[in-house]
């Protein structure tokens, strides 16, 4: 399984950049840049034993506290022996992701890579509730399957309205315009094929402005078997967004909600 | 059928807005490892929490989410 041609790295790019905190720009940037660079004495270096067991065993042990204020910190060595670690978490997960996936090894170094980004990206987000290596591991691994979802959707979907229609370009779109591109290539198809006749009535009722009573009326319903109707429309589109691997976050990014 | 930018726009809002189990992903994301070491723990698990079960049933995606990170967090424990 593939999840790296040229468009999808475009995409990719464009949700990697997007939101991204100020305190982690340096670190993804290093992270993209410099994936095997490990400082001197940092605990990956010692026998990178995380790739090879799949499982963070050496790390430094660190709490919360100390994995936040390392990885915002403005010291390069501090931050780059906590990245190094935050990484091979990110690659045990992704490994874990892959093997539940079926996929091959292929692509863990990319998805790594990706998941590595996803996770400093929310950083913001950890309310240390949880171990922060546990938060660490569920990002990854979403970010590891939707890599592979979208892998896969595009290996079985039809191209995309916006590279059918248009002739090949030597010129890529900007990536956050490819990204929102893919998004409303993929919504439109999930209502054209996989909503009901009835679903897809409501939806785009609804979407017209019409007043619930009129459009309850106009497909002899009542406003509740309405309001399910348009529920499981709603869900449908959220589950095949998912499937293709996009996530919610990217979907607030891409239209500014 | 082409959707114009602004209702695409108000489509996604709607979206994200469905929330299977009354948690929308975004936000399931974020409480699933709390969860994980709970159950680990074999503490009782509050409303807040058992939302992340509620949600996982309606939500095939997060369900293989959650039982990659189950797995993950077990062999971790194991030693492995």
């Amino acid at each position: 399984m593939d999840a790296g041609d040229g468009r999808s790295r475009r995409v990719r790019s464009s949700r990697r950049t997007l939101g991204v905190p100020p305190y982690a720009r340096a670190a993804i940037s290093r992270a993209r840049h410099h994936p095997h660079e490990v400082p001197p004495g940092a605990p990956g270096e010692r026998s990178g034993s995380c790739y090879r067991t799949g499982v963070a065993a050496e790390r430094t042990e660190r709490t919360n506290e100390q994995w936040l204020e390392e990885l915002r910190s403005s010291s390069r060595r501090a931050s780059d022996a906590a990245l190094t670690d935050l990484r091979a978490l990110a690659a045990a997960a992704v490994r874990s992701a892959a093997r539940a996936a079926r996929a091959g090894e292929s692509t863990l170094e990319d998805l790594t890579q990706v998941a590595l980004v996803h996770v400093l990206r929310q950083l913001g987000r950890f309310e240390g509730r949880s171990r922060f290596t546990t938060w660490v591991y569920a990002v990854a691994v979403r970010a590891a399957l939707s890599e592979l979802r979208r892998a896969a959707y595009r290996a079985s979907s039809a191209p995309l309205p916006d590279e059918a229609d248009e002739p090949a370009s030597t010129t890529a779109p900007p990536p956050a315009r490819a990204a929102r591109n893919e998004i409303v290539a993929l919504m439109h198809r999930v209502i054209e094929r996989d909503l009901t006749e009835r679903q897809r009535a409501a939806l785009l009722g609804e979407l017209d402005g019409r007043p619930r009573a009129e459009l309850a009326a106009t497909l002899g319903t009542n406003p509740n078997a309405l309001a399910k109707l348009l529920f499981d429309a709603r869900e449908r589109l959220l589950t095949g967004l998912r499937d293709a691997g996009i996530t919610d976050d990217e979907v607030s990014e891409v239209f500014e909600l | 059928m082409a959707l114009d930018p602004e209702k695409i726009r108000k489509l996604a809002r709607m979206t994200l807005e469905t929330r299977p189990a009354g948690i929308c992903c975004g936000d399931w994301i974020h409480l699933v490892a709390e969860y994980v070491e709970a159950r680990r723990r074999g503490d009782a698990l509050d409303e807040r929490l058992l939302v992340v079960e509620k949600h996982a049933r309606a939500c095939p995606s997060c369900a293989s989410e959650l039982e990659v990170l189950r797995r993950l967090v077990a062999d971790e424990n194991a030693g492995a």
